[in-house]
């Protein structure tokens, strides 16, 4: 190991306080780069999956559904929720004109009560006329959903006997689904035979879920695709002004809401970051200051032994590049530790959706903000050692820094 | 090694740039194997002269000749080379890195451009400056003595042929002064060039040539 890299650990070894100091400061600028980036890529994954999801250009619930925002909470949060509007607006919706097709969807909550083995979301569709759902999950499975089969949301467990029941009704796992980083992720989905079965045993055993509609002519939500050549907002319209009791949501303005928010938390987590990197580049600058102006005397008793001011440098950005190193690296490491078990909450706390990036993505996020931290760090120590490495060694004795 | 400083010369400045002091045009040709003492009131420029004797103030004027190299004609790297292997400099007041150990502190200079530890010169200097017990202690819970005992062990360990001590004794106990200073007059004594600059008269019985310096000039 060359003198200046010894002397550089030695340094930072014979000087804890200061060198914890650094460490502190650096970690705290590369994570801020770190955690910045990850939260709004996660964001921005969210997004694009939540877009993908939706998966029509128009979805239309009973008004109360979609006004007090029980929609939204079931495909952002996850948060088990029903409502119901009967069936006969399928046959409405399909002779608005521009309609090219719809599938119903059936929203039923599972109970925390014995005839349910887990509380969650359960997402009824037909196979059949289904546009939405199915390209998704042929992602993960490729074979029939049968009556009785069930797929589950990657957040839930699958149990060692591959079975779940429902208001009594016992189900099948057939297949897990990818990560959405939606409220989806945390869904059991079945066919319309499966869900019918689940609601007449929910009533049976005395869940009031059906109070305003017979249950055998319940649905939750419609999807519609719109003609090619017909306006997707003209299509919502007539939809809103033909029927009554529903609304009519575009996809668009759905995603729009969101990518509003998150591009709101976007800007405010890029001016955070920005003023943490201001900052502690302004304190990194002031503190290697200072700690040359302390080092001054230690740097000129290394020029008397014969070192020269490229060696003092050396030694100088040596030292900075391990302290920023170690900063960054504690720094990163805490933050994803912070992050990864807490995206949930995250997900829950900002009600948008949050898609973990890949792990390649993860890692050059990770190295880049180590690296700017060292490249910050080597500016700042340079720009404090020239000061004394500019200046005659004579003059550093007889007048300090 | 011969030095010899050439009409060298050197002006400090105040902020409005007005002369606050000045080295006038010095010629010094210290001997080969005798201790030369530079005495004079603090501020008449002996350390002035010694930095730049040391190579660590460039003169606005004159040449420094150490050998055949004119000192200031080399780049930094090549003076700062040259200055680890031919000078060794005491400085005035505590010059140690404290949170290295007293042995690590006395080969600095070997450690920054040589492979080999000369052992034997070290446990020599470790044994005659009275630092056998400390060797392994961090300098920074010397005593002042104690460290400018360091550093005149760290000043000799490179073997220099020339060694510029700045006011060696400064601070230093009785016991502690007649230690320094028989050291360095036992390197003159070895043929080394040897040059302090001190106002404490008691070490002039120990100088081979005695200068006086005042304003700026030798007298």
């Amino acid at each position: 190991m060359k003198f200046s890299t010894k002397l550089a650990i030695k340094n930072i070894k014979g000087h804890s306080a200061r060198s914890s100091a650094l460490i502190i400061l650096a970690g705290l600028l590369s994570a801020s780069v770190f955690g910045g980036s990850l939260i709004v890529k996660s964001l921005r994954n969210g997004l694009h999956s939540y877009e993908q999801r939706l998966g029509a250009d128009i979805i239309v619930a009973s008004e109360e559904a979609i006004d007090s925002g029980k929609y939204e909470s079931i495909l952002l949060q996850g948060v088990p929720g029903y409502f119901y509007m009967d069936d006969s607006v399928i046959e409405v919706i399909e002779g608005i004109d521009g309609v090219e097709s719809v599938t119903p969807q059936f929203f039923l909550a599972s109970a925390s009560s014995g005839c349910c083995d887990t509380l969650v979301q359960i997402v009824g569709f037909d196979p059949d006329s289904d546009f939405a759902i199915r390209p998704w999950i042929s992602e993960s499975y490729d074979g029939n959903i049968n009556d009785g089969d069930v797929i589950v949301g990657c957040n839930i467990n699958i149990p060692d006997s591959n079975r779940y029941k429902f208001y009594n009704v016992d189900c099948n796992v057939v297949a897990k689904l990818e990560k959405t980083g939606t409220g989806l992720d945390s869904a059991v989905y079945a066919n319309m035979n499966t869900i019918k079965q689940m609601m007449e045993s929910s009533s049976q055993i005395g869940f009031g879920y059906f109070e305003d509609v017979e249950p055998e002519h319940a649905v939750s939500s419609v999807l519609v695709n719109v003609k090619d050549g017909y306006s997707v907002t003209d299509v919502q319209r007539n939809i809103n002004l033909g029927i009554q009791g529903v609304r009519a949501v575009s996809s668009k303005d759905m995603v729009s809401n969101i990518a509003g928010g998150l591009g709101a938390i976007s800007n405010i987590i890029g001016v955070l970051v920005v003023i943490i990197w201001l900052l502690s580049f302004t304190i990194l600058t002031v503190a290697f200051g200072m700690i040359v102006n302390e080092r001054v005397k230690e740097l000129a008793v290394l020029r008397i032994s014969g070192a020269s001011k490229k060696m003092l440098s050396r030694i100088l950005i040596i030292e900075s590049i391990i302290l920023s190193l170690i900063g960054g690296l504690a720094g990163n490491a805490l933050t994803a530790l912070i992050f990864f078990p807490f995206s949930d909450s995250l997900k829950l706390s900002l009600n948008l959706p949050v898609l973990i990036p890949d792990f390649s993505y993860v890692i050059v996020i990770f190295a880049t903000s180590i690296l700017t931290s060292i490249v910050i760090c080597a500016i700042t120590s340079t720009v404090s050692g020239y000061r004394i490495t500019g200046k005659d060694t004579g003059l550093i004795f007889r007048d300090g820094a | 090694m011969k030095l010899v400083a050439d009409k060298v010369g050197y002006k400090y400045y105040r902020k409005n740039k007005k002369v606050l002091f000045e080295l006038k045009e010095t010629v010094l040709k210290p001997e080969e194997g005798k201790l030369t003492e530079i005495v004079g009131h603090s501020g008449s420029g002996k350390s002035t002269l010694l930095n730049i004797c040391a190579g660590l103030l460039t003169p606005d004027t004159g040449h420094l000749l150490v050998g055949d190299k004119d000192l200031y004609s080399l780049s930094d790297e090549e003076r700062s080379r040259f200055r680890n292997a031919h000078i060794g400099i005491i400085p005035q007041g505590q010059s140690v890195l404290k949170h290295l150990t007293v042995t690590e502190n006395i080969l600095l200079p070997i450690s920054m451009y040589r492979e080999d530890t000369p052992t034997n010169l070290l446990n020599e200097l470790i044994e005659n400056l009275g630092l056998k017990k400390l060797e392994n202690e961090k300098a920074g819970g010397l005593s002042g003595g104690e460290m400018r005992r360091v550093a005149i062990a760290r000043a000799l360990i490179g073997k220099p042929e020339i060694i510029l001590a700045d006011e060696p004794t400064g601070d230093l106990d009785a016991d502690n002064r007649k230690l320094v200073l028989t050291a360095l007059k036992n390197i003159a004594g070895e043929g080394k060039t040897v040059l302090m600059v001190t106002h404490d008269r008691e070490a002039e019985e120990y100088a081979d040539k005695i200068l006086k310096m005042d304003g700026g000039i030798l007298i």
